[in-house]
């Protein structure tokens, strides 16, 4: 992308209708990543069929925005009541509520601010670096090679099945059977369309998402609701202890230099790989830090490096998930393949294309990232103290606006009823997916991926005359098959490494 | 028998094989393409992961035999059996809320119902309950009616 596409794309971003929508969205998030319960995903399925009313770049702003702030406010329930607002912010209870316990509230709130910013905005860097790069290699890409890549992507699904595999990989497969519903890509066959003409263009991926990550989610809280813990969370939220300085001192700072750059890269380099997200990402860097810290005894405790290196892990995920998700159309994490779907809408597709025919619009939402940790870290530091009133809403209030937003969400996509119901259906399984402790990550991604994966296959053996030899005679085929079979083969090779080890 | 795993592995394993033999009783989606290299054809994909789904499930249930009720999903005590009432309600009036809409096709007028009667069955109080019910229905209608131009009475 030249000079001239950066510079235009920076005018449309300063706009005054981009910066009120980026700053609406960075509110939005704000109050979602504060409120436990309601994760940025959900926030992010909400959202997306109301930005299609705006201008892209209003609507995007919004997002960015939105998910940008969500996962750094995650921080500010896990500080100040002990419960991870999003589940990226998982490790930072660890150390942030303690640091409140001890009276440094507005510290862990502090450092929560500025090193979610300094973990956005350097893996955003590294997305403005290496996208054009790694997009330039994809043109050399044929069907095989994007067969393969939609194959490494749903190997993911392993990896992110929280060590339950075999459900994993029934949902994952039961995501892909369901992206087969409607019109076959290469011969046009109606599949599984039942006689509805809706269904002729595939299950919609948003209205999935919705009802998944919001109704499903509202119901799974209200099944697993106890009135005795929200009691309990409620006096913790009454104990209102004194919150204190705000910014860190100078040597605090430089003593968090090197540990919390490290956690970035990590963090950018976990949020690349399809389908690990901020919670992976937070909980590595957080190990690591604690293996590599000058007080390693410190580490949940209440140790600032610890909380640093967590904020800055978990908001570094982005830049690394929209690296993959604009140049190879693979999604980093959930939020990522909603925005898939969203770039679609708006008749993009990830890719090449991306840096080529849209390459305007492609650097505006880079400069749109950068920008939503700059307006996040502005509106955090100046609100840190009195977020914690974000807090104080009650969650049946929170389950009636979702379930009725959700609704009003899948239905504005496309002004259609039937998306309603898909999004309901959804909603359904969702919930028992969440109560029969099957991962939902591999449904979304099998969904996501599964057209990807069958169009490009068929189309490869179609142009090979039925020759599966295609698929390892190419070089980056052949590499990223190799690394599919090492990624199925993991567990059980973990699994005789870890008896060989409690053996000696 | 009925805890843990067996009951969605048996119910995976009927979707994943029903899917399968769905397709392979359809004419239009062929395991192999009619051209002579033999390619996959329309019903390649459904047919293999109908059964990879439904192997799957009965591996699922087997290892659902197996626990011996040392997992349960659905293990209810008294405050979950009422957690439970509460959502069966929630599907319900949802559920309704979408018959009424499509029947009256007047979702502005629908929306109050809906978001009374949730605010109802989660145990918020009446005046509070009023007064969210008509502060969001506003907010819907001039957000999204007025705003966006929705066409929700379609």
């Amino acid at each position: 992308m030249t000079a001239e596409v950066w510079m235009g794309a920076l005018q449309l971003c300063l706009q005054p209708s981009v910066i009120f929508f980026l700053a609406v969205g960075v509110i939005i998030g704000t109050a979602i990543g504060a409120l436990p319960g309601l994760s940025a995903t959900m926030g992010i399925a909400i959202m997306t069929p109301i930005t299609f009313w705006f201008d892209p770049a209003d609507g995007f702003a919004m997002l960015m925005g939105l998910w940008n702030a969500a996962i750094f406010a995650g921080g500010i329930s896990a500080i100040l009541v002990n419960t991870p607002g999003t589940p990226a912010s998982i490790t930072q209870s660890f150390d942030g509520y303690s640091l409140y316990r001890q009276g440094k509230g507005g510290l862990a709130l502090g450092i929560n601010v500025i090193y979610s910013f300094i973990g956005g905005f350097f893996s955003t860097i590294c997305l403005i670096l290496f996208s054009t790069p790694i997009a330039k290699f994809t043109i050399s890409f044929n069907a095989p090679e994007y067969c393969m890549l939609a194959l490494f992507g749903l190997s993911m699904m392993v990896a992110v099945s929280g060590g339950n595999v075999l459900k994993g990989l029934i949902l994952g497969a039961a995501g892909i059977l369901l992206s087969c519903v409607g019109l076959d890509p290469i011969l046009s066959v109606k599949r599984f369309t039942f006689g509805q003409t809706a269904l002729l263009g595939g299950i919609s991926f948003i209205p999935v998402m919705i009802g998944m990550f919001g109704i499903g989610e509202v119901l799974y809280q209200i099944y697993t609701h106890r009135k005795e813990e929200q009691e309990k969370e409620l006096e913790a939220r009454k104990v209102n202890l004194a919150l204190g300085r705000v910014l860190p001192t100078a040597q605090q700072a430089k003593e968090l230099v090197v540990p919390t750059m490290i956690a970035a890269v990590e963090g950018t380099v976990i949020g690349a790989i399809p389908a690990a997200g901020g919670d992976i990402a937070a909980i590595i860097a957080w190990g690591n830090g604690k293996k590599m810290s000058k007080h390693p005894e410190e580490y949940g405790k209440g140790s600032i490096e610890g909380l640093a290196v967590s904020s800055t892990a978990n908001n570094s995920v982005i830049g690394g998930a929209m690296t993959t998700m604009m140049t190879l159309g693979i999604p980093g994490d959930a939020v990522t393949a909603i925005l898939i779907g969203s770039l679609t809408m708006y008749g993009m597709q990830p890719g090449i294309k991306m840096f080529t025919e849209n390459a305007s619009f492609t650097a505006q939402i880079m400069i749109l990232m950068l920008l939503a940790n700059v307006v996040f870290l502005i509106f955090g530091l100046a609100t840190a103290k009195i977020s914690a009133k974000v807090l104080n809403v009650s969650q049946p209030t929170v389950w009636t606006a979702v379930s009725i937003l959700c609704v009003v969400g899948s239905f504005a996509l496309n002004n259609r009823f039937f998306d309603v119901g898909i999004m309901f259906i959804a909603a359904l399984l969702g919930f028992f997916f969440k109560v029969c402790d099957f991962p939902t990550g591999p449904f979304v991604l099998g969904l996501l991926l599964g057209s990807m994966l069958e169009s490009n296959m068929r189309r490869a053996l179609v142009m090979s005359h039925g020759s599966w030899m295609t698929f390892v005679t190419r070089p980056v085929s052949c590499v990223l098959f190799i690394a599919i079979i090492l990624t199925f083969c993991w567990p059980l090779l973990k699994k005789i490494l870890d008896r060989r080890k409690a053996q000696k | 028998m009925h805890k843990g795993d067996t009951i969605p592995g048996l119910l995976t394993a009927i979707f994943g094989f029903a899917v399968a033999l769905y397709t392979l009783s359809e004419d239009t989606m062929k395991f192999r393409a009619q051209s002579s290299d033999g390619v996959p054809g329309a019903g390649f994909f459904p047919v293999l992961l109908g059964f990879v789904v439904g192997i799957l499930g009965v591996a699922l249930m087997i290892r659902g035999l197996s626990q011996r009720g040392s997992v349960q999903y659905f293990k209810l005590d008294e405050e979950l059996k009422k957690n439970l009432k509460i959502l069966v309600l929630a599907v319900i009036g949802i559920l309704v809320f979408f018959v009424l809409w499509q029947t009256t096709k007047q979702f502005i007028f629908c929306v109050p119902v809906l978001c009374f009667f949730l605010n109802f069955i989660f145990g918020r109080n009446l005046k509070y309950n009023l007064i969210y019910t008509v502060v969001f229905t506003v907010f819907l209608y001039a957000a999204f009616v007025v705003g966006f131009k929705v066409q929700f009475n379609m």
